[in-house]
């Protein structure tokens, strides 16, 4: 069940940079840092909220601090759920204002040097999360973050508390994904891949491609955003370590892996990268046993069977496992009616 | 990084400007790599900081394994560098654009290999304390027994290591390389054809493919001299797999100010990198309040500055004083 939640938090962060990067063409290397946001806007906000309730006060990065906080969310059903509910909404609030931000270089800069830029400013993000211990507690981070089922451990037992927090992964990437692909099928979405494949052509047909980006930044880096309070809540607790650049390129794997502009796909790819992750973990006691080898291997082989992957898809199967679909409009399924016959 | 005083002592004026120089210097080998990369394959590789990273780990190797001085396991250590580079590109690059990809797709797979490089890296170095090749001995090297800097003299009453002058002679010395290469060889001045237009370049009968793999082999050793000087000097802290891409971002902060493929240019904006990074953070610590453990920031500042407000950096100041000099022929 853990793997299932951890899936689809991938997914929905994989969905939004495959709307980027797959659909649109705009390649987020900072997409991390959109997910940092979230997770640091959910985690402040909970804990804010919980020491106001319980009426404390304190460096939230001390346990001795949420320690009441923690009391409280075990018995009191609304305070989870609002303070669930809050943080989210406000992770997408300011997922979407950072996209804004995000979005003035995407207009201006060629590919690559926008690859660059949104690394360096995503670089930039945590660096300035991680002097300033007023941001979900800078450093240290936050040990402990109220989750909005916390209430269910006690009286209902974990399994049920799991199958719970399962169902509401589900619910939310399954959202996403019929909302993405709506997207993706629409006349709108036609309008992303011609920026992506021809932004010349895309102009001189009139479309706005400066709004257009302006939006894609925005809803991609708001469902980052939204991903990454999720699993803030999930885990309960907040720490910098966890938004390595390195991630996003975990990310970008999932996203080549199961088929850029295909959102199908990505479910896949979040699915396959779950099993490799998970995988090694298992393979990990069965290695170390053999003394030639530590046991410290295993993190990193899984980076470089993610690196060399990540070099096969591109050379050998750029268009991923499954490729994008063919448009869907009634011109094409009447031609292709016409071509069957 | 030096701290910030209220009044700055000699110390505190001159240890920034040492330590200026000397990133500068590194900054400056590996940054020519970056260009040269651009210049001849027309992307940014991010794989360069891995190039660096082996070169570094090379020269360890090579120091520990033959016990020579540091200028001798340099050449060993250039053509690690050098040949990484040409496996690099054989199994990388060259395939992507045959095929005509995309920038972002040639971007990717570097990034790509990088994780590759990195971490192949990391799990030499895990089993270093495991394995042994030599009876008694290790696979690996142990971070300290590297080459060590050794101090040799005094300048204002800071000590001067002798990798400072390894670093000023490799940087200064790889400037006039380049510059002799560039404009005295055929096959520099084919690499500027080809740099300011490959398909004309071609049309011509320039045998691109001998002349990229020339590049690379430069850019390649390039790196691994930046990378071997880099280690002992410590100046971003220990060596490490991770290194390579902690340096990455000085470096493409230096290519990128300087126009990227402008080789004066980037020349000199290595050194602006160089002291922006020391000197500017104790500046901005000791008048802005910016604590100056935000020094990773500022390459990141200077990328995104240069990248929107004036996107050819610095390039073009060689010939300044040339335009001011014709302009004053026709008055």
């Amino acid at each position: 069940m853990y793997f299932v939640i951890v899936t689809a938090i991938f997914a929905i962060t994989s969905m939004s940079l495959n709307l980027e990067a797959g659909v649109t063409g705009l390649p987020n290397f900072g997409k991390v840092a959109f997910l940092a946001l979230g997770g640091f806007m959910a985690g402040t906000v909970a804990v804010t909220l919980g020491m106001l309730v319980t009426g404390k006060s304190g460096p939230p990065y001390l346990a001795q601090t949420t320690s009441a906080v923690q009391q409280l969310a075990k018995v009191d059903p609304v305070f989870d759920v609002s303070v669930f509910i809050l943080g989210m909404l406000l992770s997408i609030v300011i997922g979407g204002l950072a996209g804004m931000l995000a979005s003035y270089p995407a207009i201006r800069l060629r590919e690559d040097y926008l690859g660059i830029t949104l690394l360096a400013i995503g670089e930039v993000i945590r660096a300035i999360q991680n002097n300033v211990p007023a941001i979900a507690g800078g450093p240290f981070g936050l040990p402990y973050v109220p989750g909005p089922l916390d209430w269910m451990r006690g009286t209902y037992g974990t399994t049920a508390y799991y199958l719970a927090f399962m169902s509401l992964a589900i619910l939310l990437a399954s959202l996403c994904f019929i909302y993405f692909n709506r997207l993706l099928n629409s006349p709108y979405g036609r309008v992303l891949r011609s920026i992506r494949d021809n932004e010349v052509v895309a102009e001189s047909l009139g479309k706005d491609i400066n709004k257009t980006k302006i939006h894609v930044m925005v809803v991609g880096s708001a469902v980052a955003a939204m991903a990454g309070a999720f699993s803030v809540y999930f885990v309960q607790s907040v720490y910098n370590d966890s938004y390595r650049p390195a991630i996003t390129f975990v990310i970008y794997l999932i996203v080549l892996l199961g088929g850029a502009g295909n959102f199908k796909g990505t479910i896949v790819g979040a699915v396959i990268y779950e099993i490799i992750d998970v995988g090694t973990n298992f393979i990990s006691p069965a290695i170390s046993s053999y003394h030639y080898i530590p046991a410290n291997i295993i993190p990193h082989a899984k980076y470089l069977v993610i690196g060399i992957l990540i070099l096969l898809i591109v050379i050998y199967r750029p268009e991923g496992l499954l490729p994008e679909e063919r448009i869907k409009t009634v011109g094409w399924d009447v031609l292709d009616k016409r071509s069957h016959s | 990084m030096p701290k910030s005083v209220p009044k700055p002592t000699r110390m505190d004026l001159v240890t920034p400007l040492i330590l200026s120089i000397a990133l500068g210097n590194l900054l400056a080998v590996m940054a020519a790599g970056v260009s040269l990369t651009y210049a001849v394959m027309g992307f940014s590789n991010f794989a360069h900081g891995e190039l660096v990273t082996i070169g570094a780990y090379a020269s360890y190797l090579f120091y520990y394994l033959l016990r020579q001085p540091f200028y001798v396991t340099i050449v060993p250590a250039f053509i690690i560098g050098a040949l990484t580079a040409l496996v690099l590109h054989l199994i990388m690059f060259k395939p992507l654009t045959k095929r005509r990809a995309s920038l972002i797709t040639l971007l990717v797979g570097s990034i790509g290999v990088s994780f590759a490089y990195k971490y192949a890296l990391y799990i030499l170095t895990d089993l270093q304390g495991v394995w042994t090749f030599v009876p008694g001995g290790r696979i690996g090297v142990p971070a300290s027994g590297g080459p060590q800097p050794v101090t040799i003299g005094n300048l204002f009453g800071v000590p001067i290591s002798d990798f400072f002058i390894y670093s000023l002679v490799a940087a200064v010395g790889m400037a006039a390389f380049l510059s002799y290469y560039l404009y005295f060889t055929s096959s520099g001045r084919f690499s500027r054809a080809l740099a300011e237009n490959p398909e004309l370049a071609e049309a011509v009968g320039i045998p691109t493919e001998k002349i990229r793999l020339i590049s690379w082999v430069l850019i390649g050793g390039f790196a691994a001299i930046g990378g071997a000087l880099l280690g002992p000097s410590n100046i971003f802290g220990g060596l490490s797999p991770e290194t390579g891409f902690t340096v990455l971002f000085y470096v493409f902060a230096a290519s990128i100010l300087g126009g990227r493929i402008d080789f004066y240019s980037t020349f000199v904006s290595a050194y602006i990198v160089g002291f922006a990074s020391t000197y500017g953070i104790q500046l901005a610590s000791a008048y802005l309040g910016i604590p100056s453990s935000m020094q990773p920031v500022v390459p990141f500042a200077i990328m995104v500055a240069t990248l929107l407000l004036r996107p050819e950096g610095i390039s073009g100041i060689s010939s300044l004083s040339w335009r001011r000099r014709a302009s004053s022929k026709v008055s």
